[in-house]
């Protein structure tokens, strides 16, 4: 996400859509969810900007405990979660790990129903990207994974990523024999959404080479599926399994849960393809952009906040948002964006499809189109931009025309 | 020449294709006087099935063609009830000389230039009830949209366990979920087992959503446009429809065709392609999975079934005696009599048929005019028309007892036994007359034999081999065993990646396996023969060498000599078994090595080296030459212990007296052919053995 996200800017996380942070979204995501006890987990630089928006601007959300956890190395995501585990701040019962760049409107009770009745070891979200078609940039295909589903159980059966596996992908006999039909997926993504059973997390503290939740763990829990007991009993996950339906603790996750049918097939991972909502990750500056532009477009709020002050003669399209005490000038057009707050733009300046974050200022006659800018960003006088991204503090001097 | 019915004006009439042959030897000795399609199954031939099926999806125009046995072909449709209806479909038998493969039987119907336009293409045996109008439309706007699509595959969905699947002969599919275009399709053969196939990502590029299928069976119903004739004929390599045909549009990138497939899912369709395929079918035509087609529905002129509880099909004129039993899953054709007390279960009798007193039949297949005298017993077996089974014969599974074969009396057939009265080839007439004395007083049969030979080391000849063993009826059980050894194989190298590829953990249960059949042989006294095939497609699936079967039969035989079973007897009895094993003159060696290694072990043994090389060499499994040479090699070989050397001493009575007895004829030229063959034995051996053989001279 360079170069938005440096250093003297904002973290990932925090990251305007639609005028919100991107964590706004997971959290409310979660509160709708019923969620009461989150955790964030980020870097230890970037811990305190956390704090300081959750404790000032985010105090909607009263009734859930959040609570900031700073690492201090740059870990993989199962490290994070072995930290927490070892700090002992997970409790013991089933949980959501969710990446700070997810924006789905899919209701949670959703999946989480899928994951109580299915019971499964890991539960995993899966959306189609929409734009996979037409715009196949690189930055894309990076993130593209190969997903086998077992349609009668939607279980998820096979996980490869793209980049892995160039020319040819392998495919072992015992899952087919195991698994006759399976859809096959090429355009499906990773929401970074997963719901794990406790005892991965148990096994987590086990297996220190583990790192990556998305690149180690989930494949190495697709593989337990087909995997021989021969197999199972040589990783040492055969105890887990059995570990776990022991205790069998009920949480407030699994209400339901019974444990009676738990030692058959425990490692099973359900994958949920996101049909019915909307879904993205705003993990790339392409995807960041267009899901701001969705976003925006879905905002309930007021389009033209009281306090902004924009001039009459300017047009802000009914697909434009536009942030708290923000000045516009005369005869602007304002497409398709997003402005933050506190932003003064001046006369004849065109907008379309572009991000404008907070304390900008954009000079006369500048055409901005596909942009994103960032705080405190300074566009002087008849700049044209297309397909640009201004870092924070920048100062994009005059006449430039990229 | 095309009927001229009265929607000809709106559309072309519908033609179909009948590919007869089979161009394989599965049925074999049966189909040597009659061709595959017209075998009865359900006492019906088994042609009769393709056409009702044919005639039912509206197909006004069938070509028959037929290359083996064509006269026979041709007269029986002459003489069907088809010809003489004047209600379509038309039938035209064509015999073809000449032909090979099935593309050679396309290539000759592109040249007759017979179809005009799409077609349905079918193998002599498929019975199905599947209506193909629906796929027909299909296929039709489809190629609206898709003007490369020249073919729709109907495939059925099964399990991968599923009785009608054939293993080693189907494959695997992946379709694209939208479309139902077939992208790639893998062979799924029994040899070399494959434990994970590779697929070219390149073949996903256009297809968001696929399914990977295992759970089809390709029934080999083709709807197939012009172009396919035509592209057979620019391809004249292509033999077969789905290994060169299907992968080679598939994998051809200039063609650009493509092949669509068709899944059904709750309309019977299968082909009888092997004796066990054949028992599943004739079971699900019994159990009316094939609705309409069954019995009772007496399609062909003269009979008159009737459907009773059980799944029984008795014809009308049947003289059932009082105490005879019809016990479940029974067909029994016209003027068939059965006796007092006999037992029928599982099972179809033709017409015509005399079935004596106290006679249990299970799971066989009996044609018509077959007469089965009292007490006999037959088990998972075919008999065809007109044999004579004589009194208190016992006929074991898989047996295949063909035309006019007489068998009897007081005899057991063993198990798999194949009767002809087709001489073999090969006059050896030992065997012949063995025969008589095996087969009974009044028997009239020779042995047929499967002519291909054991050493063939091909791939391809080792999986049509092995499937072929296994399409025999009556091959569950070791079907069964393989499929464990299926599971395991796979389980034990499905952990592939970095992790871990355990040769060792394979080796050691291969050789668990081998051991536990060998242990069995001896407990249940098996034939030398049978134990030898079931090792051998042990080996096969095992994928190891025959010097691996040796080093584990030779200590397993040589241990059971004690006290009480002297090395002569054991030996005598067992010895053959490990001849099978050994193929050449290095094979012997090693083989003396292996005994050597056994004796060298056991106090017991250590004594009796010398008599066991020599009860060997009396059964013609060692020869003195290699004995000789083995002796000379092993004074200098540098990787045998103390103890192996000592016992090697005492040999040297039988060297001297196989020497004195060989130096009358040897000359000069033996010593050079042994020198050659001891230095490709070197290569051979995986023993890091020093240049030794040199110190023979």
């Amino acid at each position: 996400m360079y170069p938005l996200t440096e250093e003297n800017s904002l973290p990932k996380a925090l990251l305007p859509i639609a005028n919100k942070p991107l964590l706004y979204y997971q959290l409310q995501w979660l509160v709708k969810a019923g969620i009461q006890d989150v955790i964030v987990t980020c870097h230890k630089d970037i811990a305190q900007k956390i704090n300081v928006y959750l404790n000032t601007v985010y105090d909607v959300f009263n009734e859930i405990k959040v609570e900031v956890v700073a690492i201090n190395d740059y870990v993989g995501t199962a490290d994070a979660l072995r930290y927490l585990k070892e700090k002992d701040k997970l409790k013991q019962m089933d949980l959501i790990v969710i990446s700070c760049d997810l924006v789905t409107d899919i209701p949670p009770h959703h999946i989480l129903d899928v994951h109580r009745v299915v019971n499964p070891a890991m539960t995993a979200l899966y959306y189609e990207d929409p734009k996979a078609d037409s715009e196949k940039s690189n930055k894309e295909m990076d993130t593209a994974d190969y997903i086998g589903i077992e349609p009668n159980r939607s279980q998820l059966v096979y996980v490869a990523s793209k980049t892995d596996f160039s020319t040819e992908l392998p495919f072992r006999m015992s899952l087919l024999q195991k698994f006759p039909v399976i859809n096959f997926y090429t355009q499906l993504r990773d929401a970074h959404l997963y719901i794990f059973k406790q005892w991965i997390f148990d096994m987590l503290l086990q297996k220190k080479n583990i790192s990556s939740v998305r690149g180690e763990l989930v494949p190495l829990l697709v593989k337990c599926q087909s995997a021989s007991q021969d197999w199972l009993e040589k990783e040492g996950l055969d105890k887990c399994n059995s570990s776990t339906s022991s205790s069998g603790a009920s949480t407030p996750l699994t209400p339901n849960n019974f444990n009676h049918d738990d030692n058959k097939n425990t490692t099973m991972c359900t994958a949920i393809i996101c049909n019915a909502g909307y879904c993205g990750r705003a993990n790339t500056l392409p995807t960041y952009s267009e899901i701001n532009r969705y976003m925006t477009r879905q905002s309930s709020e007021q389009r033209i906040p009281d306090s902004a002050d924009v001039s009459p003669k300017t047009q802000v399209g009914p697909d434009s948002l536009v942030g708290d005490s923000s000045k516009i000038g005369e005869r602007c057009s304002i497409k398709k964006s997003v402005i933050g707050s506190h932003c003064t733009i001046g006369r004849n300046v065109k907008i379309i499809g572009s991000v404008i974050m907070d304390y900008i200022v954009i000079e006369d006659n500048v055409k901005l189109e596909n942009c994103i800018v960032c705080n405190n960003g300074k566009v002087l006088e008849k700049c044209h931009l297309i397909n640009c991204e201004v870092a924070a503090n920048f100062v994009v001097p005059k006449n430039s025309k990229l | 020449m095309a009927p001229k019915d009265n929607n000809v004006q709106e559309e072309e009439p519908l033609q179909a294709v009948i590919i007869t042959d089979s161009f394989n030897n599965r049925y074999k000795p049966l189909t040597l006087d009659r061709p595959r399609c017209l075998l009865p199954l359900g006492n019906m031939p088994i042609i009769d099935y393709t056409l009702e099926f044919l005639a039912a999806s509206q197909v006004q125009e069938i070509f028959i063609l037929s290359c083996y046995l064509s006269d026979m072909v041709r007269d029986y449709i002459k003489n069907s009830r088809w010809v003489k209806s004047t209600l379509p479909p038309k039938i035209h038998t064509i015999a073809t000389q000449e032909c090979y493969s099935v593309g050679d039987a396309l290539r000759e119907l592109d040249a007759k230039q017979l179809l005009r336009g799409d077609f349905i293409l079918v193998s002599g045996d498929v019975i199905s009830n599947v209506k193909l109008d629906a796929i027909l439309e299909e296929h039709k706007k489809r190629r609206e949209t898709d003007k490369n699509c020249i073919m729709t595959m109907v495939l059925k969905k099964a399990s991968p366990t599923h009785r009608l699947r054939a293993q080693g002969e189907e494959s695997l599919y992946i379709l694209d979920s939208k479309t139902n275009q077939c992208i790639h399709c893998e062979p799924l053969e029994l040899y070399p087992q494959k434990n994970k196939f590779k697929v070219d990502v390149d073949a996903f590029e256009n297809h968001p959503k696929v399914q990977i299928r295992n759970d089809l069976i390709d029934c080999q119903i083709d709807i197939c446009s012009l172009e396919v004739p035509a592209l057979f004929t620019e391809n004249f390599d292509y033999q077969d429809m789905r290994k060169d045909f299907v992968r080679g549009i598939l994998q051809s990138d200039i063609l650009g065709k493509t092949i669509y497939c068709h899944v059904l899912t709750d309309q019977y369709a299968a082909r009888a392609k092997s004796t066990k395929m054949y028992d599943a079918i004739s079971k699900d035509v019994i159990s009316r999975w094939t609705f309409p087609l069954t019995p009772d529905s007496n399609i062909q002129l003269g009979d008159n079934y009737r459907h009773s509880r059980n799944q029984i099909y008795k014809d009308q004129s049947v003289i059932l005696a009082r105490s005879a039993k019809l016990v479940e899953k029974v067909i029994v054709g016209a003027n068939t009599e059965i006796g007092e007390n006999s037992r029928i279960s599982n099972s179809t009798i033709g017409h015509n048929c005399k079935i004596g007193d106290n006679v249990v039949i299970e799971n066989s297949y009996i044609w018509d005019n077959v007469v089965i005298e009292s007490n006999c017993n037959i088990y998972k077996s075919f008999i065809a028309d007109n044999a004579h089974i004589w009194e208190n014969v016992n006929v074991k599974k898989g047996c295949m007892i063909s035309y006019n074969v007489e068998v009897g009396p007081n005899v057991d057939v063993d198990e798999f036994t194949k009767l002809t009265l087709h001489e073999p080839d090969n006059d050896t007439d030992y065997t012949e007359i063995s025969n008589y004395q095996k087969l009974g007083e009044k028997s009239k049969a020779y042995l047929w034999e499967d002519k291909s030979s054991e050493d063939d080391d091909d791939e391809y000849d080792k999986n049509e081999k092995l499937t072929i063993a296994m399409s025999y009826l009556g091959r569950e059980n070791v079907v069964q065993e393989y499929d464990d050894l299926d599971d395991s194989d796979v389980s034990s190298s499905s952990d592939e990646d970095e992790l871990f590829l355990d040769d060792e953990a394979i080796q050691q249960k291969n050789n668990r396996e081998i051991i536990a059949t060998l242990e069995r042989a001896f407990a249940e006294n098996h034939s030398i023969e049978n134990a030898a095939l079931e090792l051998n497609t042990l080996k096969m699936a095992c994928n190891i060498q025959f010097r691996d079967l040796r080093v584990l039969a030779i200590p397993a035989v040589l241990s059971r000599i004690d006290a009480d079973n002297p090395a002569q007897k054991i030996i005598e009895r067992w010895g053959p078994l490990i001849a099978k094993f050994i193929h050449s003159d290095e094979d012997q060696v090693d083989a003396i090595y292996s005994i050597q290694k056994f004796c060298a072990k056991s106090e017991y043994h250590s004594k009796m080296l010398a008599v066991i090389l020599k009860i060997f060499y009396d059964i013609d499994v060692l020869d003195e030459d290699n004995i000789i040479q083995w002796y000379g090699k092993s004074a200098t070989e540098e990787s045998l212990t103390e103890k192996e050397r000592a016992i090697r001493t005492t040999a040297l009575p039988l060297i001297q007296w196989l020497q004195s007895a060989e130096e009358e004829s040897e000359s000069d030229e033996d010593d050079e052919d042994d020198e050659d063959e001891e230095e490709s034995e070197e290569e051979d051996d995986d023993d890091s053995e020093e240049e030794s053989e040199e110190s023979d001279e």
